[in-house]
């Protein structure tokens, strides 16, 4: 027998990264309640552009899954690690890197998003400056992971492990595939790839930041945490396995399932249905193996409000992962995509599976790190119920919005013509429904703040053991004679790595090098030119704005949406679109083919205040679009960079683009002058206003007969 | 070349099913190998140390 060896644990890390994910969590929660607020009271943003929907969902979105769920992720990874492996963090300089690293992520994203400074690829939003500290942080997480787990003293690594090592590896290669960008200045950059490709590109990480960010280290928690709250194993540790290989091999197919009846190629959207049914196998193997180990315990379940959330968190789980596969069936997403179903969808994972365990995790934890008891029972109980209220009334009234919506963007009348031509007779239905919703997030905001209280109050009254004694023996591996594969693949940490790499690449790599290197995959129109530089001033406005997370531009192939929109997008259309705007959420009108549908007076009057031209809408007003002058410092240096990547610009054409710019301008201002009295020409032709209507009316008019 | 191969019947769900399939059954045959006194050491891996604060009272 090895000798028994004296180390601590460090809890202070522990402590450190649970804070962080409760403060942020807040944060998270109260940014969304504001922007649902806003969309109900358009008047909130109070034409401040910071404070424009466009602008803090990004914020929202990346708060609540890097800063609340990333933390919390980070908090229960190192407290099991170091349980599971028998060993103290490998370093506490990486742990500190790791640490304040992450923090430093999180206020530059709260400071840069709202400032408009975004790729708009969703949950990838950072600008290039902040993806570079995004990977130091990460690799310091990744090393100190490896590092324990080489200096551990148990020699089998458990399955959670190998959970939060697949996490590790995935994240780091979607992380550096989706930020594969050229910067311009310090804040802007265009992406490599463009039009489809980006688009296939972003949501094969979108896809599966969902599944190695919010599943599976989350999963990897499910399968430390729920053993210990209920005092129990696990019910099958066999299904685990199978679990674990079997979802991190398909999730990473499953991408291509939000492009469905989109310009890509139908053999990739095939592909993205397909793996996406099966991936119903796994998850439900593991949501079963989770619900499974409280057989027997269930008396236990009725009074302990840890295992509560517990259990609604994983029965989250597997309503998400049923709800998935469903909609990635092209017939039910042709009725979801781009409604509040799909918000719907994604909150029972963020609020219920997300939130719920980690709430559940830390009553759990807390205690243990302050050595005391929880200071109240009754208000985890208190919180628990007002968090499931308001997880279902954020959701249900969306499930109906979304079905309401889309079935009137699609009913039409006998005579074959749209019953509900007016896009905002559409959203007029489901403002109710927007309000509710509001509500929904109000109680799950309440809870967590309940859940802030009584964590505060449980470390207060104890005193945080910052270095926990233990003791195990020295690591002494003994091979047996006729050890199977896996078993030793479940104790060499760098081949369980690069095993878990190999399962993740092939699905990424099938789908996506096809797609990159067959030139026929993207079918070329002769009449798409490249934007003007005015243009993509226009189009750049745009990016900042966020216009896209509330207008798709991405028509389907459909009647309801060829006699709402016009002709259906195709994919050569968006050969120099770097990056990709087809959107995910109409909250407004597709604007694929806005362009030419509208006087320029229309558009101007409309971004002054959407709301004169359209009484209900609930978009946001853009002031501030008339009084910037645009910024035409980088223009050279946008142009130059995008020739760079393969659009055609002619050469010299950087030094000839102002004065296109200005004519183009000048042509505008005219003809809002002709509409509209006291224009001041001179002062308007040099605003921001100018570029973006430039930009909304060259959209999809490429493919326009003239 | 690859025309004919991505157009026509809907190789990717066939192909997608059959490696799903494999990988499914690998992992199902792995873990059947397994003796079950390995598989229970394992389970009991989180359970070892009893550190619950109500119970050490
Ligand atoms: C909060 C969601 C939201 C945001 C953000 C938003 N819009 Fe809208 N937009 C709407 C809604 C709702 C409508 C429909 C009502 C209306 O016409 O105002 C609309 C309508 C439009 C239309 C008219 C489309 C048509 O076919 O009638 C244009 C053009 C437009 N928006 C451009 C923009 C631009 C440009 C931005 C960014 C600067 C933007 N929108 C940001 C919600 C939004």
């Amino acid at each position: 027998m090895a000798q028994i060896e004296k180390f601590e644990y460090d809890n202070t890390i522990v402590r450190n990264f649970a804070v962080a994910s409760i403060i942020f969590g807040i944060v998270a929660f109260t940014v969304g309640l504001w922007i649902a607020l806003e969309l109900v009271f358009p008047g909130l943003n109070g034409g401040i552009s910071w404070n424009s929907f466009g602008r803090l969902r990004p914020l929202h979105t990346n708060a609540a899954i890097f800063a609340f769920v990333g933390n919390a992720i980070f908090a229960g990874v190192y407290y099991s690690t170091q349980r599971l492996l028998k060993a103290r963090m490998y370093s506490s300089i990486l742990s500190k890197i790791h640490f304040w690293g992450w923090q430093l992520v999180i206020v530059g994203a709260a400071i840069t998003l709202p400032l408009g400074f975004t790729s708009s690829h969703e949950y990838a939003e950072l600008e290039w400056p902040i993806d570079v500290l995004i990977t130091i942080a990460w690799v310091a997480f990744g090393a100190n992971m490896v590092g324990t787990m080489i200096k551990r003293r148990e020699s089998h690594f458990y399955v959670a492990i190998w959970f939060y090592i697949s996490t590790f590896i995935t994240v780091a290669v979607l992380h550096l595939g989706n930020n594969l960008e050229v910067p311009v200045t310090f804040w802007k950059s265009y992406p490599v790839f463009a039009g489809i490709q980006d688009a296939l590109l972003q949501w094969w990480y979108g896809h599966n930041a969902v599944a190695f960010f919010l599943t599976t280290p989350y999963l990897g928690l499910m399968y430390y945490y729920l053993p210990k709250a209920a005092n129990r194993p696990v019910y099958s540790y066999r299904l685990s396995i199978i679990h674990f290989w079997t979802l991190i091999f398909i999730y990473i197919w499953a991408g291509p399932h939000h492009l469905l009846y989109s310009a890509l190629p139908d053999w990739t959207q095939s592909l993205g249905t397909v793996f996406s049914v099966m991936l119903i196998a796994p998850s439900w193997g593991g949501m079963l193996n989770g619900l499974l180990t409280l057989r027997g315990a269930w008396d236990r379940v009725r009074e302990d409000p840890i295992l509560k959330f517990m259990v609604v968190a994983v029965t989250a789980y597997g309503m998400s992962t049923f709800e998935g596969p469903m909609l990635s069936i092209k017939s039910v997403n042709a009725i979801a995509h781009f409604t509040d179903w799909i918000p719907a969808h994604v909150h029972i994972g963020t609020l219920g599976w997300n939130g719920f365990l980690t709430f559940g995790m830390f009553y759990w934890m807390f205690p243990r790190l302050f050595g005391t008891t929880l200071y109240s029972k009754k208000l985890a109980n208190i919180h628990f119920w007002i968090g499931t209220l308001g997880i279902l009334f954020w959701v249900v009234p969306m499930y109906f919005a979304g079905w309401t919506q889309s079935l009137m963007w699609k009913d039409f009348t006998p005579e074959g013509l749209l019953k509900y031509g007016n896009f905002v007779t559409t959203l007029q239905s489901i403002k109710p429904m927007l309000a509710l919703r509001a509500f929904g997030g109000s109680l799950y905001l309440t809870g967590a703040l309940i859940g802030f209280f009584n964590l505060m109050k449980t470390a207060q009254q104890g005193k945080l053991i910052r270095n926990e004694a233990a003791e195990a023996p020295a690591l002494h591996i003994v091979p047996e004679p006729n050890e199977s594969v896996h078993r030793k693949l479940e104790r060499k940490p760098v081949p369980l790595l690069i095993w878990a790499l190999i399962a993740i690449l092939v699905g990424g790599a099938v789908e996506f090098f096809p797609m990159t290197f067959m030139k026929s995959s993207v079918p070329k129109i002769e009449s798409v030119k490249p934007y003007t530089a005015l243009e993509l001033q226009g189009r750049d406005i745009y990016i900042r704005e966020g216009c896209v997370s509330c207008h798709s531009q991405e028509v389907r192939p459909f009647r309801s949406e060829t006699v709402r929109y016009g002709e259906y997008s195709k994919a050569g259309e968006y050969i120099y679109d770097r990056p990709f705007l087809w959107g995910s959420k109409r909250t407004g009108p597709d604007l694929h083919r806005v362009g030419g549908k509208y006087r320029d007076s229309w558009h101007y009057n409309h971004m002054l205040n959407p709301q004169n031209t359209e009484k209900e809408s609930i978009m946001p007003p853009y002031p501030w679009l008339f009084k910037n002058n645009l910024d035409n410092s980088s223009i050279a240096a946008k142009i130059r960079v995008l020739r760079k990547l393969g659009t055609p610009y002619p050469a010299g054409y950087e030094e000839k683009a102002p004065a296109e710019m200005a004519a183009q301008a000048d042509k505008i201002v005219k003809s809002l002058a002709s509409d509209i009295k006291d224009l001041n020409p001179d002062e308007l032709k040099k605003k921001e206003i100018v570029a973006l209507i430039a930009y909304l009316q060259r959209l999809g008019t490429d493919i326009k007969a003239k | 070349m690859f025309k004919g191969l991505f157009n026509g019947y809907n190789w990717a769900g066939i192909v997608s099913l059959l490696i799903f399939f494999s990988v499914f059954v690998i992992a199902t045959v792995m873990v059947m190998m397994r003796k079950k006194s390995d598989i229970d050491y394992m389970a009991n891996l989180p359970l070892e140390d009893d550190d619950n604060p109500e119970n050490s009272k």
